[in-house]
């Protein structure tokens, strides 16, 4: 039917191979280059910095107004929500040192001692985020999140509030000796908890 | 029981490491004795990754928490279908399956072959063992599934809630059974790049198992996103998620594969590439798990992060370096005996529908490595996220479905603008139609109208290539319509059950398509008998019921779902949205419940429930043509099952093999 081929296509048989060869070549290269396009101008226009909190304050003149991602502890004792309005606010905190190194490795990067340190003083870096939606299943006061948004006028505005899984997730990771002695709960869980956080 | 399953690791291991020594010596010596001792060692390795699957299998039944697998990933009161899907609930019991996967593939090619591919098989063996080997060592030098505690728990921590779903327990066995089948095709070309024998035969070898990975994985995948959608509660199925990019990746370069096999069938070009396309599927699914396992890069839904990476990195690194020095010294055998000819033919459709596949292909995977790319680059970590997914991939994916209109009626070699116009007039005219009819219905998305236009397009193809073949037999066989159409499949399954798969596509196309661009939100606080409007629909709180048993704690609402707005609306169904709370992990969960019809999906998403003021909030979403998804995978999964049925010629070849043997005549 439509492969049938035409006779007439033998004059085709002139053009040296080289030059066919080149055209395609070309229009290789246009696709190449449509999507290299492509990703430049969409990584321009929709990438966010990921920082934690501290980092953020370090720098916090250079990312105003910017698309961010911010990756910090939900303060204890300052979550306000409105089940009328859906409004959420509550202010995050830098996620404290010996948490940090293990959530960090686990965000993507490696934990950087020295921000850790300097994060011990939480109370000057904590910064106020909003937010208007439904709230996770997970979101809960010292849960560690991650919102995405700008800041403005000081506050953050978070279009997105992701809420980083608990341990549950990370159960690979745990002392068996630190569990050695019989849990007082009967959730093995909160023993491998506890057994972590006293190291 | 743990003793059982640990021995049965150990001793596979040692196989594996025995098997891959005489495969190679015997092939390199052509000492049959050390090939068959190597076949046998991959019999024996599936026979003991068994055993090590049903050890842990029997201790999770018998609920032995003192094993620290069992105790993570299991409790008392978790239902038995969900206690056998935490098999795989957790890295340990996951990796183990993958590598029974491995062995059971293993194991069906050893029979496939025994009588054939003499000199491929030992590279084909040693190879399969080669990574069956890397991920038994991980099981008994690094993360032993049946380690025991110093203490028995009473209970177990439980599986985790999300993962207690229908979808989730077949979710990741399909998903891994594509990824691990990729390793047979990757296996014979590894073997045909060792023997040098680089014609024909590691690719009809490998066809059938290169289209059943590229199968389950499109089923995982399709899993996944249902398992999001109805889990995650949020109102999508695909978030750009690390996790599920590395699902998908594989399965673009695996389609792309497909494709491009044809080519070099057909044509005898394209060689390199292909055998480029097999390693880097087979890459891709060891990449996906280290980006799984590794936490590399952070996932909201990640459910496993641990110290494997580096050895994920380093066998990753391992493969890329031997498969492609092979690929470099056998280059010269690889050179292709023929050209493209023109722009206007099969051949260079295909060519562009590979670049678009492999495109897409790389702009997941650098926007997946995007944050650490940029934090090497230039010392800050920047992300990007599914706009940037949904931006570039947007006309990637309407031009992949336009060529899919294209390939398969276009002619091989050059196509005359008289045979473009008598192949393609009717189905353009139909794309432009389609295309103007929605614009004229009041469809204003510069992307929906071109993407029903192609899809319409690509349909029409089809159809006028299943209706000229109907008609061609039908008037030269003079058969009857229904046999016409049934006897053109069946004795040209791959073309027409591809066409078929084709439809499937377009199906899932299109519902993603007007999901993402036709999707309705509202959140909405309620008190009973307040209702609320979205998109034709009335959806009205009627009231809240409470559940509980030892396993989880339910509040539901009870909303009634109507058809139209005001007071003319018609009540259609109730959908019971639920807030759960399991209480071995004391994790809250939100069961989202759907009214689903083939138009539209309503999606109603109970956010959270005050006892004190009795407020009740909700979350509605509309999906437009969702259902279209799982429909086209429906369709999908049966042209391929028209793709792999064994033809007419292929049977009776298998029963006259056999027939010898048994049933000779007297």
């Amino acid at each position: 039917m439509t492969a049938r081929c035409q006779g007439r296509n033998q004059g085709n048989e002139e053009h040296p191979l080289l030059s066919r060869k080149l055209k395609f070549l070309c229009g290789a290269s246009v696709i190449v280059l449509a999507v290299a396009t492509l990703i430049y101008s969409a990584v321009r226009e929709t990438s966010a910095y990921f920082l934690t909190v501290e980092e953020y304050a370090q720098s916090a003149d250079a990312h105003a107004g910017k698309q961010l991602r911010l990756a910090g502890r939900v303060s204890d004792g300052t979550v306000k929500w409105d089940p009328k309005t859906l409004d959420l606010e509550f202010l995050i905190a830098p996620i404290p040192a010996k948490d940090a190194a293990a959530h960090l490795a686990a965000d993507g990067g490696e934990a950087e001692p020295v921000a850790a340190v300097a994060a011990a003083d939480a109370a000057v870096t904590m910064l106020p985020v909003r937010y208007n939606g439904i709230l996770p299943d997970m979101f809960a006061a010292d849960r560690d999140v991650i919102v995405e948004g700008k800041v403005e006028g000081g506050v953050f505005h978070a279009k997105t509030l992701l809420t980083t899984c608990p341990s549950k997730y990370e159960s690979d990771k745990y002392e068996s000796e630190a569990a050695a002695e019989e849990p007082a709960k009967d959730d093995l869980r909160a023993a491998l908890d506890s057994a972590r956080r006293t190291p | 029981m743990s003793e059982i399953g640990r021995l049965a690791i150990v001793l596979g291991f040692v196989v594996a490491l025995w098997g891959i020594g005489a495969s190679v010596l015997g092939a390199l010596r052509r000492d049959s004795r050390l090939v068959d001792s190597g076949k046998h060692a991959a019999y024996a390795f599936s026979a003991l990754t068994g055993i090590a699957v049903l050890a842990l299998l029997s201790l999770l039944l018998n609920r032995d928490f003192n094993v620290e697998y069992v105790a993570s990933y299991s409790s008392s009161t978790l239902p038995i279908w969900y206690t056998i899907s935490a098999l795989w609930g957790g890295m340990k019991g996951s990796l183990l399956w993958w590598t029974f996967i491995l062995a059971v593939c293993n194991a069906v090619v050893q029979l496939q072959n025994r009588h054939k591919n003499r000199d491929q098989m030992p590279w084909v063996t040693a190879t399969m063992l080669v990574v069956g080997a890397f991920f038994l060592s991980l099981l008994v030098f690094i993360t032993d599934p049946f380690e025991r505690l110093p203490f028995t728990p009473r209970e177990g921590s439980d599986l985790n809630p999300l993962l207690q779903n229908y979808w989730m327990t077949i979710h990741p066995p399909s998903l891994y059974i594509g990824f691990v089948s990729t390793t047979v095709p990757f296996a014979f070309a590894i073997a045909a790049l060792a023997t040098g024998k680089l014609g024909d035969t590691w690719i009809r070898t490998t066809r059938r198992w290169a289209l059943f990975s590229w199968f389950f994985l499109a089923l995982g995948n399709l899993f996944g996103a249902a398992w999001a959608y109805v889990v995650l509660g949020w109102g999508g199925y695909w978030a750009w998620d690390p996790v599920e990019n590395a699902a998908f990746m594989p399965w673009l370069t695996a389609t792309a594969y497909l494709h491009s096999v044809m080519i070099q069938e057909k044509k005898d070009m394209l060689k390199v590439w292909n055998m480029v396309l097999v390693i880097l599927t087979f890459s891709l699914t060891i990449f996906g798990t280290f980006l799984t396992r590794s936490g590399v890069i952070s996932s909201v839904h990640s459910f496993t992060q641990s110290g494997l990476g580096p050895f994920f990195m380093g066998f990753l690194i391992a493969i890329l370096v031997i498969s492609i020095g092979l690929l470099v010294f056998r280059l010269p055998l690889l050179k292709s005996r023929n050209e493209l000819e023109s722009v206007f033919s099969r051949e260079a459709a295909f060519l562009l529908n590979n670049l678009i596949l492999v495109g897409i292909a790389f702009t997941v995977f650098w926007g997946t490595i995007f944050p650490v790319i940029s934090e090497w680059v230039r010392g800050v970590k920047i992300t990007v996220g599914p706009p940037f997914f949904n931006r570039v991939n947007a006309p990637l994916g309407i031009a992949l479905v336009f060529l899919m209109g294209v390939g398969p009626v276009i002619a091989w070699r050059k196509a005359t603008a008289q045979s473009l116009w008598r192949s393609f007039a009717v189905p353009a005219g139909t794309g432009l139609f389609a295309g103007a009819l929605s614009f004229v219905l009041g469809v204003r998305n510069f992307y929906a109208v071109l993407a029903i236009s192609v899809a319409s397009f690509a349909l029409a193809t089809v159809w006028i290539e299943f209706w000229r073949g109907m008609r061609v037999r039908q008037a030269m066989m003079g058969e009857q319509p229904w046999t016409a159409l049934s006897r053109l499949i069946g004795k040209n399954r791959r073309r027409y059950g591809g066409y078929i798969v084709h439809v499937g596509i377009v199906m899932i196309f299109m519902g993603i398509v007007a999901s993402s661009v036709f999707k309705l939100e509202l959140q909405r606080s309620m008190k009973v008998g307040d209702a609320a409007t979205l998109g034709g629909y009335t959806v009205r709180y009627d009231g809240i019921e409470f559940e509980n048993d030892d396993h989880v704690e339910r509040t539901y609402a009870r909303v009634s779902v109507w058809d139209g707005e005001g007071p003319n609306a018609v009540q259609i169904g109730e959908v019971l949205p639920e807030k759960r709370f399991y209480k071995k992990p004391k994790q809250p969960t939100t069961e989202v419940s759907i009214w689903s019809t083939l138009g539209a999906d309503l999606y109603v998403v109970l956010g959270s429930y005050d006892p004190e003021s009795q407020l009740a909030v909700f979350q509605v979403f509309v999906n437009p043509l969702i259902s279209w998804m799982w429909i086209g995978g429906l369709v999908l999964t049966i042209g391929t099952g028209v793709c792999m049925w064994p033809s007419y010629a292929e049977r009776t070849a298998t029963v006259s093999a056999r027939a010898p043997a048994g049933s000779r005549p007297a």
